[in-house]
């Protein structure tokens, strides 16, 4: 086989290894993006909750109180 | 948030920073190993010539696969001896990712068997069994999706993937049980059927890979840790617990 010839496979080959390993960073890289982003809202939603939580010495008493 | 609280922020970015270096480490020996492969070694004298050049990333990546399906049985023996669930994620990963490089070898042993034998596909035996273990680990995600049960998943995935990995010894000595398949025998007892410095370029190659390998596994890792905490903590947040 001449080199020419063999030339298009080795490209073919090592394209097809880059194309992999290309393709899989894509996918972590979405997958990171997202969990990023999932970890982000739930933060900010325990940061919501704590925020309006009341605090136990601004509790007034009230008429259920006693019952 | 759990998981960021238990782990620490600062064991979280160390974790990310060691599989960015990783990361590195694998980028800098897999250019060496192009570059050496290109440049310095030299062109095959047998009828392959130019085309053995697919060899150094191809059987690389197939050891590499072998890799993988290693880790994931002994990461699935671990989990059925001690039943934590991180070992079950690194075995699903360790599977994922031998998938991937298996899928590669495949299609990268059909363009150069085209170049060496004039053929896409031969079923000869370390063709076969590599098939084999393709679809016993393709099996291995179908299986695992098919059961809803956290725990039962687990344990059966982890029987499956020790069940699998009888193919990976089968697979490695295919070509030293059936010498007269069509894959040449490269390493044998009496040495590297190559000269130093196309060994040296194969032992970049492959050295790389298996750094690739490990930076793409705590990766997974690390995705799906924090994947599972932020999944439990919904689900606490829906029972109306405290975070």
């Amino acid at each position: 086989m001449s080199i020419e010839e063999a030339v298009v496979y080795v490209a073919a080959a090592y394209a097809v290894i880059f194309a992999g390993v290309l393709g899989w960073a894509a996918v972590a890289a979405h997958r990171v993006g997202s969990l990023r982003r999932q970890v982000e809202a739930l933060r900010r939603a325990v940061e919501g909750e704590v925020a309006h939580e009341p605090v136990v010495g601004d509790l007034q008493p009230t008429a259920d109180d006693d019952s | 948030m759990r998981y960021l609280q238990r782990q620490g922020p600062l064991n979280v970015l160390r974790a990310a920073v060691a599989t960015r270096l990783l990361f590195v480490w694998a980028a800098v020996l897999l250019a060496a190993g192009l570059l050496l492969a290109f440049i310095v070694a030299p062109t095959d004298a047998s009828s392959m010539g130019f085309s053995q050049k697919i060899f150094y990333f191809h059987v690389s990546i197939a050891e590499t696969a072998l890799v993988a399906y290693a880790v994931a049985a002994v990461s699935a023996l671990l989990f059925l001896r001690r039943r934590e669930a991180r070992y079950d994620r690194l075995s699903l990963a360790a599977v994922r990712l031998g998938l991937l490089f298996s899928a590669l070898v495949m299609a990268t042993g059909m363009i150069w068997g085209k170049a060496a034998w004039g053929v896409w596909w031969a079923w000869e035996p370390r063709l076969s069994t590599f098939l084999v273990a393709l679809l016993l680990y393709g099996a291995y995600l179908v299986v695992r999706a098919a059961i809803d049960d956290e725990a039962r998943r687990a344990t059966v995935a982890a029987v499956f993937s020790i069940f699998a990995f009888m193919d990976v010894p089968i697979t490695f000595f295919a070509t030293r049980f059936q010498p007269e398949g069509l894959h040449p025998v490269v390493f044998t007892s009496q040495g590297a059927g190559m000269d130093g410095v196309m060994l040296s370029t194969f032992i970049v190659c492959t050295v790389g890979m298996i750094v690739l390998l490990a930076a793409m596994l705590r990766l997974e890792l690390l995705m799906g840790s924090v994947s599972d905490e932020l999944r439990e903590s919904r689900d606490v947040s829906e029972r109306g617990l405290d975070l």
